[in-house]
């Protein structure tokens, strides 16, 4: 059955005509709310239906699908009275991203799975009807009802795409966004109502926006980009089609950064790296098809086994990677010292008059005030101070040869 | 005219912080306890084209295990052991480890003396310890003697002040060794200088600074190699646990640690001034927002790479005091530090043939 003739048979079941967009149509939200926000569906027929009797409103024959299918899924006006509130699994602290209440409507009734508190806010204003989300269901129970309210905030709503194809196109996201004339602002979504503040510092603030519209962390979406560092889109795009898994990607990543290091410390060009590491990557890969396992790169130097064993211990010593986690969350500010002292003037006759004067008006205060002690402190004080005086009348007296 | 050498510590070939690392220093308890550890340590050799290695005597792994209270046993006839709550080791399990690992220099095992401030604390400690270093002295020289007379042996210094380590000295007698290493976690800065002159005055040629690479221990070395010394070495974990516990990134003018964790803000303007090879056209952003193994990585890469370049700047620079003033007030804000330090070397460059408790007044040592 085609989806135009199920939603036409479902509206005609209900006896009324219900206002409803395809959502696989297409065409932005906001269109299709400005159309239909103020129409609504009286689903009173449904709820009295028995759960085990076939569907008198032909919306579907239920024998052809299992509880987890989604028959249809549309933005409608509902009566809100007739929304009920899904409660077996608790409802999330946070708000629903979603601009609608979702809803699961089933041969029983209509189910508010997330967004309870956009339907009490409704109703609080006075509204009889509120648009939703509503996901049609051939057949009702609770437990697939409460899969579906984990599972809302759990699994993507357009499925789950491979690690490598997410791996390539948080990159490629990456660089789009760097490219962007546009202010990064208008792309947080959500992001300064939790608090994320945008710094004057673009590469950063580009990891915020993918971690907010992501729903990633900032360490996971870093994750991403590091797997992806220094591929080529060739490569990614060949990993994407061999299907490899985050496994992989952690393996190749030890030798890579081995191999980053050699490659930094030779100074080769960012293009050169590209290219080096994506060569190895294929190399890594045949061998992770073949027993799941890459060798470290520097094996290929490991030397024959030496002679007789020395000792039978024991603990082989684990190199000890120290955890994140335990950083302060205090924020610190980052304050280089950039700059260096202004290089003093070049030295001159003048200067060295001077402080060799000061030098013996020091010495002879001592020599007058007559204390043995004092005199002697003051000779050793003064005498690398002279030390370093007489050097410098060395290098003048070099510079004033050379002038001649 | 010596040579100043800068041995990175505590590394392995997973996080060895460039492709050749020239020196690198290892130990019986990290890198030979058993043939699977030798085989890496000499991968890790191979691989990083070493050209100096200096096998260090697991001193360190006796004094943390005194700090933590474990069980401490030095018997040559059972295993090496480093477990939690036993270490078990002698002269012999160190030159096995030299025979095996084949390192240019190694130190003799010592029983180092732990941080004290009273003096008469630091007296009894020193004392409690003598009779050990002495006769670990004593067996290192004639087993190196014996099974591997190519490596240079270093004497351990484990005392406080100079007259202790006359002591240790005249307590050796004429046993042969190559030069002396010195743990710095009880000096300061004149007092290590003093030391320094005192090996020079014995006639010491060659000497290796256990255990720092701050930048005022590279300048002083920078000195007395330049002038001294036929060699000087340093080594350190700085690099790596400055990188892996505070996310640190060196400075490369004075090598004073930079915080760039995650939480840390960093203005785009900021320009970097690094021209290593891991941080040269990149940012500070760049590194901060790397993911975590990536970050110390580089961390890591970086901080050695700057300790080992202000090592050969500041050798450079250390041809006279003049130069090596100017170049150090480019180099580091920290001007009374620099004040000191080249008041200290003018001294010791009038006086360093000088009665050691002459020199001793002028530098104004408690030493």
């Amino acid at each position: 059955m085609r989806k135009d003739q199920l939603m036409d048979a479902s509206n005609n079941a209900s006896g009324i005509e219900t206002p409803c967009v395809d959502l696989a149509s297409g065409g932005p939200l906001n269109q299709v709310v400005a159309i239909h926000s103020h129409q609504s569906v009286h689903v009173s027929a449904l709820q009295e239906e028995e759960p085990d009797q076939p569907s008198q409103r032909g919306l579907v024959d239920q024998h052809q699908h299992s509880h987890a299918e989604t028959i249809d899924e549309r933005y409608e006006d509902l009566e809100i009275e007739v929304i009920r509130h899904f409660t077996s699994i608790p409802d999330y602290k946070a708000p629903t991203d979603s601009k609608y209440p979702i809803v699961a409507r089933t041969p029983q009734g209509c189910f508010c799975l997330d967004g309870w508190d956009l339907i009490e806010s409704a109703k609080a204003s006075g509204k009889v009807s509120v648009t939703c989300a509503v996901e049609y269901l051939a057949d009702h129970s609770d437990e697939e009802l409460a899969i579906r309210k984990t599972a809302l905030r759990v699994k993507p709503k357009g499925g789950i795409a491979s690690y490598a194809e997410i791996v390539r196109n948080v990159r490629r996201l990456q660089e789009m966004l760097l490219a962007s004339n546009h202010d990064l602002r208008t792309f947080r979504h959500g992001g300064s109502r939790r608090g994320e503040e945008f710094a004057n510092n673009k590469q950063e603030n580009v990891i915020k926006v993918l971690a907010l519209r992501l729903g990633k962390s900032v360490s996971t979406t870093n994750q991403y980009l590091s797997h992806a560092r220094y591929l080529s889109k060739e490569m990614l795009n060949l990993l994407v089609t061999k299907e490899v898994n985050k496994d992989f990607f952690e393996k190749a990543n030890a030798n890579k950064t081995t191999a980053l290091t050699r490659l930094n410390s030779e100074r080769k060009s960012e293009a050169e790296i590209t290219e080096q590491i994506s060569a190895r990557m294929i190399g890594w890969l045949q061998e992770y098809e073949q027993n799941k396992k890459i060798e470290a790169l520097w094996k290929e130097h490991e030397p024959s086994p030496p002679g007789e064993s020395r000792s039978e211990t024991t603990q082989d010593p684990a190199p000890a990677e120290s955890k994140e986690g335990d950083e302060e969350e205090k924020e610190e500010i980052f304050d280089p010292w950039r700059g260096n002292p202004e290089e003093p003037e070049n030295d001159s006759f003048e200067q060295l008059k001077r402080e060799t004067g000061d030098l013996a008006k020091r010495l002879s205060e001592a020599v007058t005030l007559d204390d043995p002690n004092l005199l002697c402190d003051r000779i050793m004080e003064e005498t690398p101070r002279f030390y370093q005086i007489s050097l410098r009348a060395a290098t003048l007296r070099k510079m004033q040869d050379r002038k001649l | 005219m010596g040579k100043l050498v800068i041995f990175c510590a505590g590394t392995d070939i997973g996080i060895l912080p460039a492709k050749k690392v020239t020196s690198i220093l290892v130990n019986p308890f990290d890198n030979a306890m058993n043939q699977k550890a030798i085989r890496e340590t000499l991968a890790m050799f191979a691989y990083a084209g070493t050209e100096n290695r200096f096998l260090d005597s697991g001193g360190y792994q006796i004094y943390k295990a005194e700090e933590q209270g474990k069980v401490m046993t030095f018997d040559p006839n059972s295993p090496l052991i480093e477990s939690e709550d036993r270490i078990n080791i002698s002269p012999n399990h160190v030159v096995e480890t030299a025979c095996q690992l084949h390192p240019q220099m190694m130190t003799a095992l010592d029983f180092p003396v732990r941080k004290l401030k009273d003096k008469t604390e630091r007296e009894k400690e020193f004392l409690s310890k003598l009779g050990f270093n002495i006769k670990w002295a004593t067996e290192a020289s004639l087993l190196r003697a014996r099974h591997c007379p190519q490596v240079q042996l270093f004497l351990p210094i484990q005392c406080y002040d100079l007259d202790q380590f006359e002591l240790f000295k005249r307590s050796i007698g004429d046993i042969s060794y190559d030069g002396f290493s010195t743990p710095l976690r009880n000096m300061e800065l004149d007092e290590i200088a003093l030391l320094l002159v005192r090996f020079y005055q014995l006639g010491t040629k060659k000497v290796h600074l256990l255990g720092s690479t701050s930048f005022f221990v590279i300048v002083l070395s920078a000195f007395f190699a330049r002038h001294l010394f036929d060699w000087i070495s340093l080594d350190a974990t700085s690099w790596r646990l400055a990188a892996e516990k505070a996310q640190a990134y060196f400075n490369p003018f004075d090598l004073s640690p930079e915080n760039l964790k995650d939480n840390v803000l960093i203005d785009e303007s900021i320009r970097m001034i690094c021209q290593c090879p891991f941080c040269e056209n990149r940012t500070f952003t760049y590194i901060k927002t790397l993911p975590y193994t990536d970050k110390l990585a580089l961390l890591r890469s970086h901080n050695f790479y700057v300790i080992e370049k202000a090592g050969e700047d500041l050798y450079e620079n250390a041809s006279d005091l003049l130069r090596f003033e100017k170049f150090l007030r480019r180099r580091s804000p920290r001007i009374k530090d620099i004040n000191n330090l080249i008041r200290c070397l003018s001294i010791i460059d009038i006086y360093k043939k000088e009665d050691i408790n002459v020199l001793k007044q002028l530098l104004r040592t408690d030493t």
